[in-house]
């Protein structure tokens, strides 16, 4: 939340669902964050990893694994993968 | 330029092609009769006979999504392989031998992400399983508790709580073994311990279940061994044998007992102590009494004699 200046009085922000813009809330105990890692030319793991967000209600609907390819697979074409 | 990556492609375009043959000649594409409606994204056709076949192309792309989230975990540790049915249980250890991973090979006890009391319990950061439909406590247990969970999926496996699913045939003994073989080796190749082009020397049938029979003939023939240790152990009797043959050399000795026999004339003097007996009886009149001192005296004579 901002207040009129612009600036964040939050103390604690939220995480969203990367599938369904749904807010992953404190008591979320279902909800995940996954990284997958991206590799170099070699096929190697340099380091550096994408994040994706579940919330609860997705996995519980046995969503997650599609959501999850179709998030990545957007990904892979974007940071070239 | 252009050749390079074309030599690139193809190195990379042999090898998917190995392991999609190794996984057709394990069996892994073939699923049941019936079919989840989120497996459907993965099924290749139906036979005849109503099995659903699986697209293998997706499978090893799902692997290789399996083996990012894997390497991209700073501490193997925090990783769980876990299998509670008996075909998986020694590709799970093997797995987590090379992986590094922590192996949970047997039952799944209620409470070990959950209670913290329990001495096993622990908060894994991944959740590798075989089933979702067998191993299906853990999967409770991990929607609990915020953990990210991976699973080979069948064509008619629950898809709750599974996040990362590799359509295959978990139902296989040599398609278990084979699955776990490849996601080990691209988690390996990801982190560099395997270099690129280098072939695993570990053998895929490591990764198999083996009857408790196939060990049991193991064990027969190491026992082939025993026995000659046994024969050995009877030659060792002959020599006791030959102990009692010793034996037999002791009977000469017998021989001097029959010199002890040759003091007889020991007896003479003992007619003698006789003759002061008969002296007595017309002395005293009473015969009875004089029995029995005789009896003793005699006794205690031949013992003296002895002694000398």
């Amino acid at each position: 939340m901002q207040n009129e200046e612009g600036k964040t009085v939050d103390l604690y922000v939220p995480r969203k669902c990367s599938a369904t813009n749904r807010i992953i809330t404190a008591k979320d105990h279902a909800s995940v964050q996954i990284n997958i890692g991206h590799l170099d030319a070699n096929g190697l793991y340099d380091g550096h990893f994408t994040t994706f967000a579940l919330s609860g209600f997705v996995r519980a609907q046995g969503d997650a694994d599609s959501s999850l390819d179709r998030l990545w697979q957007k990904k892979k074409a974007e940071i070239k993968q | 330029m252009a050749a390079s990556a074309g030599g690139g492609a193809v190195r990379a375009l042999s090898q998917k092609e190995q392991d999609i043959q190794m996984m057709l000649a394990a069996d892994v594409h073939l699923g049941t009769k019936n079919c989840d409606f989120q497996m459907e994204r993965y099924v290749f056709k139906r036979r005849t006979d109503g099995i659903y076949i699986i697209n293998l192309g997706k499978t090893w792309d799902k692997l290789q999504l399996a083996a990012r989230v894997i390497v991209a975990i700073e501490n193997p540790q925090d990783i769980i392989v876990q299998s509670a049915r008996p075909y998986g249980q020694r590709a799970v250890l093997k797995f987590a031998q090379y992986t590094g991973a922590h192996a949970i090979a047997g039952r799944h006890t209620p409470g070990t992400f959950t209670n913290q009391l329990q001495t096993s319990f622990s908060e894994p950061r991944l959740l590798i399983l075989t089933d979702p439909r067998t191993d299906h406590q853990p999967i409770k247990e991990s929607a609990l508790g915020n953990i990210p969970t991976i699973a080979f999926c069948d064509t008619d496996s629950p898809m709750r709580y599974v996040d990362i699913g590799i359509p295959a045939n978990n139902k296989g003994r040599n398609s278990i073994g084979c699955l776990f073989w490849l996601l080990a080796r691209m988690v390996l190749q990801m982190r560099g311990t395997i270099l690129p082009g280098h072939k695993w020397e570990v053998m895929v049938d490591l990764f198999f279940y083996r009857d408790p029979e196939e060990a049991k003939e193991q064990e027969e023939e190491a026992a082939a061994a025993p026995e000659f240790a046994a024969v050995t152990d009877y030659q060792g009797a002959d020599q006791w044998g030959g102990d009692q043959w010793t034996s037999d050399v002791a009977a000469p000795p017998v021989a001097p007992t029959g010199a002890d026999w040759g003091a007889a004339p020991a007896p003479v003097p003992t007619g003698d102590g006789w003759d002061q007996t008969v002296a007595p009886v017309p002395v005293d009149g009473t015969v009875p009494p004089v029995v029995a001192p005789t009896g003793w005296e005699s006794a205690a004579q031949p013992t003296a004699q002895g002694w000398e």
